[in-house]
């Protein structure tokens, strides 16, 4: 009995909220926003409407491409968020996608929830992070921000392209290094992997990515693509730059015997558009760096 | 012996063909490069074969040598069937290490691994030998100690990456016992450690067999027993460290190998040494070379690490009912019982005036964002309901744990016993990720059940074959751990798929208690009153049936079906719990224990004060996880072992 | 009408006979040894009739009645049973393992009545066990131990006890203790027991039959004085014995 009451309590609240939320977004107010997910955060950041709060934020502050405001709470974990650090800030709408589908009910207790589909096996992650520009800015009020955070996103892109035009040339293959012996690969349908597609670029990697931690790559695989320039997207941990440099295989393959390999600094591989834009950004840099040394 | 005259060629043939396969699938015989191997004047392809395979192929050899030789050299010095470096808690040590360097001194890691693994590795055995040796190194003690130091070793690693904002695992699993190689080195650092280890171990052939005879028969013959035992286990804890460092962990090698050596006849103890060194070396090749043909028919990619345990497992339970249960009794003799309490009665009462007391307290203080202190009135409204939510639901799944945890103890008359050891929790992850996998949006229920049935079913098959050997608890153990090694292999496969079903068994080993939904803790409520009720109404039943199937067959007792229902019981509780919990916790060792030394004795009594003690061992839990790291909620399983562990330490040193 | 009566009994376990077309009748209201060499069955055939075993050819009637007809409870009234090694009794005290013999009355939930109490007060009583009550069993010496369980035997009720080698661990003084036990029970309250035993002259000494077994076979089933001869003991135990007689006969090995 004392569960359903509480749970018609908490219907009648969740009902009461949303009602509000809706009037209140509609209203115009800047509404106040917490991210759970990365690329979301990135997204109310690039409408110009920060969120109050996100989750996981020491490390988002060191990976994002758009750094948090100062004030900004922190909402604990991103797969197990605090919820009562959630209620304090109450937000009129929490940002989520499909990999924290197993706690929206939790979250939609608080706040309506403003949850896409974004980073799925095998499809372009890019179009739908784009998307979700203009789709937040419509549920939140505000189409304008939304069409001009777009609009400024593909011109940038574009700009990048014509740069990177004149690399086209080789292939390239985007890994980060997990330690001595692996790596991750970033296919088609990773982050990435869908800014080397806008840019013009040919991405090496023709397989999915491995979207999990700990489904890495072994390094000898790299040795598949000749060709290829290697770009080494983050920094390399420390334990396994030593074990790297002197490596038999490591300095064999033919990208790196051929001073072909392109260190950049650490992103964000699930985040949104301004992740996406920042790595084309420093890879072009990078390109036309090496083009010039 | 004539057996292994038999069987140790054919295997080694076996593991040398199927790497060759695998090499040769690669690049054809007549490519493969000239010796000596010189990078600067080869192909690519005679790289990858040189540089890659063959240093793989190496590795996996001295890898599996290693803990085979390691898991020997404990299971003679400590005289147990069941000790090896996962169950003494030194790959757990060494990774607590790793894991501590990387996120607070990296620096230390410019070195190499080895070092810090070392390093971590002799302090968890230290402190395993150091609670062993108040209790005369009983077995069945340095076994617990050893999986509560490595459980407490992997708590406190999760909670470091945790709170530091890191995803669980992520620093770890780069190197989950993945034996891909880029050079010779690390074949080269794991030989220079082996082949010295293997010397030394055979000196000490001589002495280890005298030790056998038991501490006192030892030094009646003139050798010193400490010593001896102190340079055997350093020279194990050099090798597991070394392994752990070079390639991560690799469970069941240390705890298979020395046992197919035992079944293939080996008596002695150079015989014991020598055959689990090169049984562990065929066992993780043959893993290892079956893994890369699996690859290269463009199977999954999986780390051997993972995999030793789902070849590992049912290969020890089918070896089991050749193995005689090797642990005498009379070597528990360090193992006193604890004093009955007068007045049980009064126990309880305190045990359950604490419960409100603590549930009160945890409902109005905590931490927020401006530090420690009491629940503003005004935030009553929004978070009472939300941290009584949660407290309910901690509150119903710890007792749900130690109940199950003490029927288990009693159906089997084995103190060891419990959801966790008995690999039930291990069979609810296994249905939990069936249910992940086979329904597109399973929800709460569908999880429950899932994880109900996994350990419904995990148990019946663990009784059913034990059942017949009067469920020896040696053998009920290996089984255990064989069907829990199974469960996380299993689990680590699901991880390694990268998909989007990976994320859900993430949440769920990360659980806390704020996932519970009203509804989930008062289901689960109800289920631990049901419990409780249930098992009052046995009583009398778990009186008589630690006694064993004899008597109490003889008492009129209709024992196969009282066990059932029992294990049934038992089995769904567990499922209940561990889908808010998570596949680890040890309340249902650990409240029991507790119990047990605060002098409840009769099984009424025993499990009323285990279910108290475990439900406010997890309330405390829940409380603990959502305030110390705020805002970030640690898992409430591995908090749960953090708060549980010490005290259980704490008796395990009283009691001498 | 005899108590067990065992028909072309036979029992098999993988590879191997144990028990080989056994006919054998018990006799009630008496102690019967059951002795043999080592292997000879003699546990096996003890666990026969207790039911723990179920014979693969044959069958085996209990006080008439075919031992699979008998119902669970009512059989556990009339039979009780000690194994050879009793099992460790975590943290119960002696009046707490006695009561367990009143499962087979009260079952899992009913309420133990005066006449219970009353029951293991007696038992407690008879085996000269009831300053002992609230000790722990397993803190009790092996003679002390054994007559804990004997009460536990007498609070079932039952009047036919088997005793699977209850001396093997106690020095001569408990052996001693323990079988004029049994044999007082008997003789007192018209119970009837059957015992493994190792030790010849404690069989003859205290059972009034005795039943022996070689290669699941019977070698000798008469009364006690039978057994003291060099023949009979020759053909048992394969080892030439003397047999002298003090206040009892007893036997050496040469």
């Amino acid at each position: 009995m004392l569960g359903f009451a509480m749970t018609r309590r908490r219907l009648l609240a969740a009902g009461g909220c949303s009602l509000a939320a809706s009037v209140v977004l509609g209203a115009g107010r800047a509404p106040r926003l917490a991210a759970i997910d990365w690329a979301m955060f990135e997204t109310a950041q690039a409408l110009g409407h920060a969120p109050v709060a996100a989750a996981e934020l020491i490390r988002l502050r060191r990976e994002t491409a758009l750094p948090p405001a100062p004030g900004t709470v922190d909402l604990g974990l991103r797969g197990a968020p605090n919820l009562e650090a959630l209620s304090l800030v109450a937000p009129d709408l929490v940002l989520s996608s499909n990999y924290y589908g197993f706690i929206e009910a939790q979250l939609s207790r608080i706040a309506p929830v403003f949850s896409r589909d974004l980073f799925l096996p095998g499809e372009a992650p890019l179009p739908r992070v784009e998307a979700a520009l203009t789709a937040l800015a419509e549920r939140i009020g505000d189409p304008v921000a939304g069409q001009g955070a777009l609009a400024a996103h593909l011109a940038a892109f574009e700009a990048l392209a014509t740069r990177a035009r004149a690399f086209a040339n080789r292939p390239l293959c985007v890994v980060e290094i997990g330690d001595a012996q692996h790596v991750r690969a970033f296919g088609a349908d990773s982050l990435y992997g869908g800014a080397l597609d806008r840019l013009g670029l040919v991405n090496a990697w023709r397989e999915v990515t491995r979207f999990g931690f700990n489904a890495p790559v072994p390094l000898a695989r790299l040795a598949d693509f000749p060709e290829a320039r290697i770009v080494i997207a983050g920094k390399i941990p420390v334990a396994a730059r030593r074990d790297i440099a002197r490596g038999a295989l490591w300095n064999a393959l033919p990208a790196v015997a051929g001073g072909r390999v392109i260190q950049l600094p650490n992103g964000n591989p699930f985040g949104g558009a301004a992740s996406a834009q920042r790595f084309a950004a420093q890879l072009v840099a990078a390109l036309e760096d090496e083009g010039t040394a | 012996m004539t057996r292994l005259i038999l069987w140790a060629p054919l295997a080694g043939l076996l593991a040398l063909g199927l790497w060759g396969l695998a090499a040769v699938q690669q690049l054809p015989l007549a490519d493969w490069p000239a010796l000596p191997y010189d990078a600067a004047g080869m192909r690519l392809e005679q790289i990858l074969l040189a540089f890659g395979t063959m240093p793989r192929g190496m590795v996996a050899l001295l890898v599996g040598a290693a803990l085979g030789l390691a898991g020997a050299l404990m299971q003679a010095v400590l005289r147990n069937p069941l000790a090896d470096p996962t169950t003494l808690g030194l790959q757990a040590g060494a990774q607590l290490a790793l894991v501590a360097a990387t996120l607070l001194a990296p620096g230390l890691l410019a070195f190499g691994r080895g070092p810090v693994a070392l390093a971590g590795a002799a302090l968890a055995t230290g402190t395993v030998l150091a609670l062993a040796a108040r209790r005369g190194f009983a077995p069945v003690t340095v076994t617990i100690s050893g999986m509560l130091v490595g459980l407490l070793c992997a708590a406190i690693a999760t909670a470091l990456t945790l709170s530091r904002g890191e995803y669980l695992l992520s620093l770890v699993i780069w190197n989950g016992g993945a034996l891909t190689q880029q050079d010779w080195s690390g074949a080269a650092i794991l030989a220079a450690v082996l082949l010295p280890a293997l010397a030394l171990a055979l000196l000490m052939a001589r002495p280890l067999l005298l030790l056998s005879l038991g501490g006192e028969g030892a030094r009646a013959l003139g050798l010193p027993a400490m010593p001896l035992r102190l340079a055997a286990l350093s020279v194990a804890v050099v090798l597991s460290a070394t392994v752990a460092a070079e390639v991560g962990l690799v469970g069941f090698v240390g705890l298979a190998a020395p046992a197919i050596a035992r079944r293939l006849g080996a008596r002695t103890i150079p015989q014991r040494l020598l055959l689990a060194t090169l049984a562990g070396a065929l066992l993780l090749s043959l893993t290892d070379s079956a893994l890369m043909l699996l690859a290269a028919a463009g199977g999954p990619v999986l780390p051997s690490g993972a995999l030793t345990g789902l070849i590992g497992g049912p290969l020890l339970i089918a070896l089991l009912p050749r193995l005689r249960a090797t642990v005498p009794p009379e070597t528990e003799a360090g193992d006193r019982p604890a004093p009955r309490a007068r007045h049980p009665g009064r126990v309880l009462l305190v045990l359950a005036v604490l419960l409100p007391v603590l549930s009160l307290a945890t409902l109005m203080a905590g931490r927020g964002p401006g530090g420690w202190g009491l629940l503003d009135p005004a935030l009553r409204e929004t978070f009472l309901p939300l941290r009584a939510t949660a407290l309910l639901a901690s509150l119903a799944a710890g007792a749900l744990l130690a109940g199950s945890g003490a029927i288990l103890q009693k159906l089997t008359a084995n103190p060891l016993a419990a959801p966790e050891v008995l690999g039930v929790t291990g069979g609810a992850s296994l249905g939990y990720a069936a249910a992940i996998f086979a329904l597109p949006s399973p929800g709460a229920l569908e999880l429950a059940l899932g994880a109900g049935g996994g350990a419904a079913l995990a148990l019946l098959a663990l009784s059913a074959y034990a059942l017949r050997a009067e469920m020896a608890p040696a053998r009920l153990l290996l089984a255990g751990l064989g069907i829990g090694a199974l469960s996380s292999a299993v689990l680590a496969a699901i991880m390694a798929s990268g998909d989007m079903r990976a994320w859900a068994v993430l949440g769920w080993l990360s659980g806390s208690a704020s996932r519970a939904t009203p509804l989930g803790a008062a289901a689960l409520t109800v289920l631990a009153l049901l419990l409780a009720a249930g098992g009052m109404l046995a009583g009398r039943w778990l009186q008589i049936l630690p006694l064993g199937g004899a008597v109490a067959g003889a008492l009129g007792v209709p024992v196969a079906g009282v066990r059932l229902a029992l294990i049934l019981g038992a089995g769904l509780a567990t499922g209940a719990a561990s889908v808010l919990v998570g596949p680890v916790s040890f309340i249902g060792l650990m409240a029991p224990h507790i119990a047990r030394s605060l002098g409840l004795k009769r099984p009424r009594d025993f499990l009323a004060g285990a279910m108290l003690t475990g439900a406010l061992l997890m309330g405390l839990a829940a409380f603990g996880a959502r305030s110390l790291a705020y805002p970030y909620d640690l898992p409430l399983g591995l908090f749960a072992t953090l708060i549980g562990a010490p005290w259980l330490f704490a008796a395990l040193m009283r009691r001498t | 009408m005899s108590l067990f009566s065992l028909q072309d009994i036979r029992f098999d376990v993988p590879g191997r006979r144990l028990i080989d077309g056994l006919s054998l009748e018990i006799a009630a209201g008496q102690v019967t040894a059951l002795i043999g060499r080592n292997g000879s069955g003699k546990s096996t055939l003890l666990k026969l009739i207790t039911g723990q075993h179920v014979p693969s050819s044959g069958q085996i009637l209990f006080e008439g009645r075919p031992l699979a007809d008998w119902p669970r409870r009512d059989l556990a009234r009339a039979l009780a049973y000690l194994p050879q090694v009793t099992p460790p009794t975590e943290g119960m005290q002696l009046d707490e393992l006695v009561q367990l013999g009143r499962y087979p009355w009260r079952g899992a939930l009913g309420r133990m009545r005066a006449e219970d109490h009353a029951q293991i007060s007696e038992a407690l009583r008879l085996c000269g066990v009831e300053t002992l009550r609230h000790r722990l069993v397993d803190t009790l010496s092996g003679g002390e131990r054994q007559r804990g369980w004997i009460a536990m035997m007498i609070a079932q009720g039952a009047r036919t006890l088997l005793l699977d080698e209850p001396i093997s661990a106690l020095d001569v003084a408990h052996q001693v203790e323990v079988l004029g036990l049994v044999r007082r029970m008997c003789r007192e309250r018209g119970l009837s027991a059957v015992i493994v035993l190792h030790d010849v002259n404690m069989a003859a000494r205290f059972c009034d039959h005795v039943v022996a077994l070689g290669e699941g076979r019977c070698l000798l089933d008469a009364p006690v004085d039978a057994l003291m001869t060099p023949e009979a003991l020759a053909r048992i135990y394969g080892v030439e014995m003397t047999v002298g007689a003090s206040a009892h006969p007893f036997a050496l090995p040469l």
